[in-house]
């Protein structure tokens, strides 16, 4: 599909969804750290 | 179940063009789901929490076990509901007039991450209270920015009050409950042409729902309609596939397909109807409808 949309919606549309992308990795990395036991102040296996 | 021949119209030996019936879009009047595949893998992130809590027994730590065990049902928890929102949100933006779900599912599965990584943090990892506090609130926030909220505000037509959109989007609701239990019947039926006429069927009522959530004027006129229409369906499925297959006898079946036949052919033919003002057109296509609903007992009241 072509984009579509002035330059600045789609750079608002990208920004948008690498937002959300980051804050999907944010949230898998302390899920995971604290699923490993690395959140406590000596760290973990990781 | 029985097997199924396949083949099409341009298949060898296909009836002539004439004939065979217009190609229909599988997903006439309704959307594919949407799956997110982030949202499903929030069910497996939560399943090194389940394998400490395993470890923290066999150190015999009852707290961290009790921690890990509650952060890990916490988890599946909000995963759960995330992946719920997400179908009611999709739900609510397929329609034109609908009401905000009526729990916040994204908005609970987001706090209950937080509450679960904080409970973890504290009781099972030894972090003092605001560091697992600081942990639970960046975690809670990273979920509501990577999947959103959820829909708050009900969203209607331009021009029409309110009460109006209201009474169109609780209509449409109970319809759709009802196209739901049909199809949920249709498919105790285990016979594929069956379950594919009466998909066709459900396919045309949610047609019509669609052009009412264009015009909420037609709403009392499409109601007594849809009522009659769906609850015959309803009820005539139901008990058609409450008979156990083997005692489906050749006289129950052909009743059952020649009030679907009927059923297609009245809602096609009525729409048009229905939509052009003709009242008296069709209390009496409603009048038949009802009548031989009665006659064939197939009906409940």
């Amino acid at each position: 599909m072509f984009p579509t949309g002035s330059l600045l919606q789609r750079t608002q549309k990208t920004g948008h969804l690498k937002m959300r992308f980051f804050a999907f990795v944010v949230l898998v990395a302390i899920v995971l750290a604290a699923g490993f036991g690395a959140l406590g102040p000596a760290g973990g296996v990781l | 179940m029985a097997s199924r021949k396949f083949g099409g119209r341009f298949s060898p030996g296909a009836p002539a063009s004439g004939s065979a019936e217009p190609g229909r879009a599988v997903f006439a009047n309704r959307r594919a789901r949407k799956v997110s595949i982030r949202a499903r893998l929030m069910y497996l992130f939560a399943l090194p929490l389940l394998f400490s809590a395993l470890g923290a027994i066999f150190r015999g730590e009852p707290v961290e076990m009790i921690a890990e065990l509650g952060g890990f049902a916490g988890l599946l928890l909000s995963a759960y509901l995330l992946n719920d929102g997400l179908k009611a949100e999709a739900a609510f933006e397929a329609r034109r007039v609908a009401r905000p779900p009526a729990i916040p599912r994204k908005l609970f599965a987001a706090v209950l991450t937080g509450l679960a990584i904080a409970l973890v943090g504290t009781l099972s990892l030894g972090q003092p209270l605001p560091g697992s506090v600081a942990f639970g609130v960046v975690a809670g926030a990273a979920q509501i920015l990577a999947f959103g909220l959820d829909p708050m505000r009900a969203k209607g037509i331009d021009g029409s009050d309110d009460f109006d959109n209201e009474r169109v989007a609780r209509a449409i609701d109970r319809a759709e409950t009802q196209v739901s239990a049909i199809m949920q019947a249709s498919g105790r039926i285990g016979e594929r042409a069956v379950e594919a006429r009466v998909e066709r069927i459900c396919d045309q009522a949610r047609g019509l729902f669609r052009v009412l959530e264009e015009d909420p004027r037609d709403l009392p006129r499409a109601r007594k309609f849809l009522t009659v229409y769906l609850t015959g369906l309803r009820d005539a499925t139901e008990k058609f596939a409450s008979l156990p297959s083997r005692g489906r006898d050749a006289e129950s079946r052909d009743k059952y397909q020649a009030l679907l036949a009927d059923l297609e052919q009245s809602f096609t033919a009525h729409r048009e109807s229905l939509l052009r003002d003709d009242r008296s057109d069709l209390d009496i296509e409603i009048e038949v409808l009802r009548e031989r609903l009665k006659q064939d007992g197939l009906s409940s009241n």
